[in-house]
Parts: C-alpha cells; structure tokens; sequence
C-alpha cells in the first residue's frame, strides 16, 4: 500500500513537470512577442524593442528561461506581470478563493443531488418512471453549462429574485450575499456533474442488487431500506468514487463559461483576460495552477480508493 | 434455447430504427445534416444580411425565429450554424479517430518503446481538463473553425489512442495474428487486414458518443469568442451576443439553445442506439468509468 502510495506520488511529480514544459511551451507559443506589446508597435525604436527583451530575458535560449521560471513555480512564485506590474502570485490569490468556492459548492450540490436521485432511479429501474429518468439524465448530459446558465439567468432574475444577485460578493463582505451570488453559478456547473453521479450510481446500484449477498438478505427477511442503504448502497459507492476524478475536469472546464456568463473574479475568467493581454505569466500560472489541482485530486481519488474500499487493496 | 436462423437477424441499420431511441436519434441526425447540406436552399434569408427585418423582434410570420439586434433574420442564421456544428464535430472526432487509431494501433501492436513513448504521452495529456487545453491550443493557433475544430481533435486524440492501444494489445498474442507473422505478412498489412477489423466497432462507438462531447466543448469555445469569426452564425458566439439583449429579445436565446440541445441530445441518442447494435457485450448497465467517460 505504502509502496503503491509512493509510486503514484512519484508518478505525480514526474508529470507535473512534463506538464509545466508544454504549458511553458504553449506559452511562448502564443503569437506576439511580449516586447511587442509592452513597447507598443508604434514609434519605437529597435533599440526600445532589444533593451525591453533584453530586460525580461527574451534573448536567452527558450530552456534557459523555462529554467528561470520553474525554478520560481518550485518555489510558488510565478514571477510578475508585465501588463499590470503586479505580482502573479497576488493575483492568483484574489483568483483562486473565488474558482475554489464555486468547485467545492457545485461538487457538494451536484453528489447530494446525484446520488440520492440515482438511488431512486435504480428502485425505479423497470416501472414508468424508468423513462422519466432516462429523459432527465439525457438533458443533463446535453445542455451546454453555458446554455444552463444563461436561461438561468434570463428566467432566475425574472422569476427567482431571491436567489439572484447581479454582481460577486467577496465571503469577506458578508456570507449570505456571497453565497447568494454563488447560486446560479453553481446551478449551471452541477447539472452535467449531477448527471453523471446519477448515471454511475444508478447502475453500479442496479449491478450490486443483482448480487447473490442480496438475494440471501432478502431471504433471511431483511428489510428493503436496510437491504438498500446498508447491504448496497455502500458496495455501490466505490465506482461513484471514481468518478470524481473525472468530474473535477468537467467542472473546472465549466469555471470558463460559467465564471464569462456571471461575472465571477475566478481563474475561468482570469485566464481568458490573461490571453486576450497576452499577459504571459499569468496565461502560464494559471494554466499551471488548473492543471495541477486536476492531476492532484485524480491521485488522491487513486490513493482513496483502496481505503475506502477494501477489495481493491488486495489487487494492488 | 433455439438459435436464431442467421436470416431472421434483422439488418444492423434496421436494428437502429427499430427502438424508440434510435429513431429519435435518427431523425434529429437527419434533420440537422439536411440543414448541413441544404442549408443556403432551405433558409428563408440570406443569415448574415443585415435588415432583413427589424432589429429585435419575437417570433412572427416573415421571422419564425424573430430577429437579432442587427436585423438578421434568426431562423437562417440557426440553419445556416448547422453547418458550423456539425462540420467540427465530423472534422474533429474524425483527425481524433485517426490519429489516436493509428498511434494507439501502433503501440499497442509493436510495444517497446513505442508504447512505452505512447503511454507517457497520454498521461500527460490527459492531465489538462479537456475545455483548458482546448483553449489554450486555441490561443496560441489563433481564432477560427480550423484551429478551433483542431484543438478539439488533439484534446480527443488520447482517448482514442487508449481504446485502438487496449483492443490491440488483447488481439496481438491471438493465433490467427501468429500464423499471419509466421507467414511473414508485413506488419501494416496485419494491422490493416486483422486488426482494424477487430477494434472497429469499439471505435465506431467511441467516435458516435464523441460527437455530442466534441459539440459541447466546441459550443463553450465559440461561446467564449475562439471559434468561427462573424458574421458566421454559429450557435455559441449567437448565445454570447444574445446575453447582451436578452430581456428585450429573449427569442434571441431561446432558439439558438434549444436547436443547440437538440443536436447534442441527437448525437448522444445515435451513440447509444450505435452502442447498443454493434457493442451487444457493453451493455448500459454496466457501471464502469469507460462507459461514462466516453459520454463527457
């Protein structure tokens, strides 16, 4: 278990730096020098252009400055923003709180509706609700986040004022409008990741009542909701589990669209403002910082598993 | 148990149609590549001619769709984006299926180095959220269908490397493959002639669920302004415009999303019905994370 633990966090290391050399890469990939745009293409003069490059070491080979700049990411320092002049970590640490918050909140609201609704889903697997459920899991997997959220907010500040609110408010300023500026954004990204858990827990509960230990509670005369929430229920949640993984990637993609719709302060929204200024640090620091969160919580997802459920130790 | 005489098998194509699912699939499918193909001929107006009526308007006679704020007539622009949609999920699940099928053929068939290359590469790329990489590719080749459509394929490619490396991988050690190695057959002629055939249908089926993955992820691009450049009416940048006057034409939203669903609940009907005619061992109810994650 140890050994396995150690293994999948040296695996973890090797590719976070495999993926800071492409986001480094993809990086200075990006068209238009950063020279370019601090000097500005008009009036100035090549002698501007070469002092300004020489400033931010653009002139030194592409693997010295992915040196320079992992060697500050190692040290969670991500350097400055030429655009602004402020430091990337400062503006990470305004960005990050508020994409945390909205992760946390739809993962919570998406898994206590998803696993409760899949649940009932599988009781009602061969009865007339059958098709109902089938028809909402296919318009959870089919409607856009972005669609979710901009009909939310057309219908929402019409006919669910309460729960509206037009602009972000910081936790600092006050919970209650904070998280009522969080409503309708989280909404929107937990209908596809609802969706999912419904799906999965759905048919990993139809497969473990079809099991023979079922069979055999049924006929000592157990009752139906301890055979449901004791006997499968907890045998059903492993492969649920593994889905979170993968959830994690859906609902920071939906960061982007929902962040653009509501006018959150998140990293979705940072990063598209950082591309459009072709503000390179923060392009990479964020993308950096996403891109790590993911691949750390798909190994925890790895490294729970086997506590969580006893029958995969033994695979290991 | 009596077999089944083989002739009493109803077609493949046929089995499609034949459940309620399949046939709903089948006529969204439809619909949305007679709009594809015929597009310009069914359109009443011309989708990017300005003032055709006037701006902003609801649903009426001359404008089912009503109108956008330039006047543009709503109805021809949601045809007219038809195009657009299914023109990048065709493009890019199909660079994907290619490219993963080849690599993934490749790796799993001659292992070594290559597989080992392979697979490293996979784990990488599969460390980035889909939506993430995609615009960042997109970044840095610039706006636009192709570079849109194309990021798209490279964000997809993995999947498919996986599933063409795993089938190829359990077919490489069967006896037929020795006795075509002993026969001295080249290796791209086994490949083509034996393991193709194998690993088709669990990439026709990958492939037919991709494309309502595929046109999610590109809708939340274009919403995001990095697909087709105006005036092309495509159906994410028309719902980013329409935020912007949605209490005053919320006809502007409406269609746009509705046709929108449509098309992915259409793509995701047709991979399941597909699924369930050429995969019968993979059966939906069987909770695995393959299955779902080839629905994202």
């Amino acid at each position: 278990m140890i050994r396995f633990a150690l293994e999948r966090i040296i695996g973890l290391i090797l590719v976070l730096f495999a993926v800071s050399a492409i986001v480094f890469g993809l990086g200075s990939l990006i068209p238009g020098d950063l020279a370019t745009v601090l000097v500005g293409s008009e009036g100035a003069t090549p002698e501007q252009f070469e002092r300004v490059r020489e400033e931010l070491g653009l002139n030194d080979p592409l693997v010295v400055q992915y040196g320079r700049w992992m060697g500050g990411v190692v040290q969670g320092d991500f350097g400055v923003s030429p655009i602004t002049g402020r430091s990337v970590n400062g503006e990470l640490a305004s960005q990050v709180p508020v994409s945390l918050e909205l992760t946390i909140l739809a993962l919570a609201v998406s898994t206590l509706i998803g696993i409760p609704m899949g649940i009932l889903a599988a009781v009602h697997a061969n009865n007339a609700w059958d098709f109902v459920i089938r028809a909402a899991l296919l318009i959870g997997f089919s409607v856009p986040i972005f669609v979710a959220g901009i009909l939310l907010l057309l219908f929402g500040s019409k006919y669910l004022t309460p729960l509206y609110a037009a602009s972000y408010t910081p936790i600092s300023e006050g919970i209650v409008e904070n998280l009522r500026s969080m409503v309708f954004p989280v909404m929107s990204i937990a209908i596809p990741v609802a969706a999912m858990t419904m799906q999965m827990t759905r048919t990993s509960m139809l497969e473990t009542l079809g099991q023979h230990y079922i069979t055999m509670a049924r006929a000592k005369g157990a009752r139906r909701p301890n055979i449901l929430y004791i006997h499968a229920l907890k045998n059903a949640m492993s492969p649920v589990l593994t889905l979170l993984g993968f959830q994690f990637g859906i609902l920071l993609g939906g960061l982007f669209v929902v962040e653009a719709i509501f006018s959150l302060p998140g990293v979705g929204r940072g990063l598209l403002v950082a591309i459009g200024q072709r503000d390179y640090p923060l392009v990479m620091a964020i993308t950096m910082v996403i891109a790590t969160a993911f691949v750390v919580v798909n190994v925890l997802v790895d490294l729970l598993y086997p506590i969580l459920d006893p029958r995969q130790r033994a695979a290991r | 148990m009596t077999a089944t005489p083989y002739t009493y098998r109803p077609r493949r194509l046929a089995r499609l149609v034949r459940n309620p699912s399949g046939l709903i699939a089948t006529i969204i499918v439809t619909l949305f590549l007679v709009m594809t193909v015929a597009g310009p001929w069914i359109a009443p107006y011309d989708p990017n001619e300005l003032g055709s009526g006037t701006p902003l308007q609801g649903p009426s006679a001359e404008h089912w769709f009503g109108t956008d704020e330039l006047g543009r007539d709503q109805l021809s622009r949601v045809v007219s984006a038809a195009r657009v949609a299914v023109g990048v999920s065709v493009i890019s699940v199909t660079i994907a299926l290619v490219v993963g099928g080849i690599g993934g053929i490749a790796a799993g068939y001659a292992r070594g180095l290559t597989d080992k290359i392979l697979v490293r590469v996979m784990d990488v790329m599969f460390s980035f959220p889909t939506l993430l990489l995609a615009i960042v590719i997109v970044a840095v080749l610039g706006p636009g269908l192709l570079t849109a459509s194309l990021a798209i394929a490279i964000v997809y490619t993995p999947r498919f490397a996986r599933v063409a490396r795993g089938a190829a991988l359990g077919i490489r050690n069967e006896l037929y493959i020795e006795a075509a190695q002993l026969a001295g057959v080249h290796p791209v002629r086994i490949a083509r002639r034996h393991v193709v055939p194998n690993i088709a249908a669990p990439m026709t089926v990958l492939a037919a669920l991709s494309m309502s993955t595929a046109q999610l992820a590109y809708a939340a691009l274009s919403f995001l302004g990095l697909g087709t450049l105006p005036p092309q009416a495509d159906y994410g940048s028309m719902l980013a415009r329409a935020r912007n006057f949605m209490t005053i034409a919320p006809s502007m939203v409406i269609f746009p999303s509705i046709a929108l669903v449509l098309l992915i609940v259409g793509f995701n009907l047709f991979g399941d019905a597909l699924r369930d005619v050429l995969d019968p061992r993979a059966q939906r109810g069987k909770a695995s994370i393959q299955g779902v994650e080839a629905t994202i």
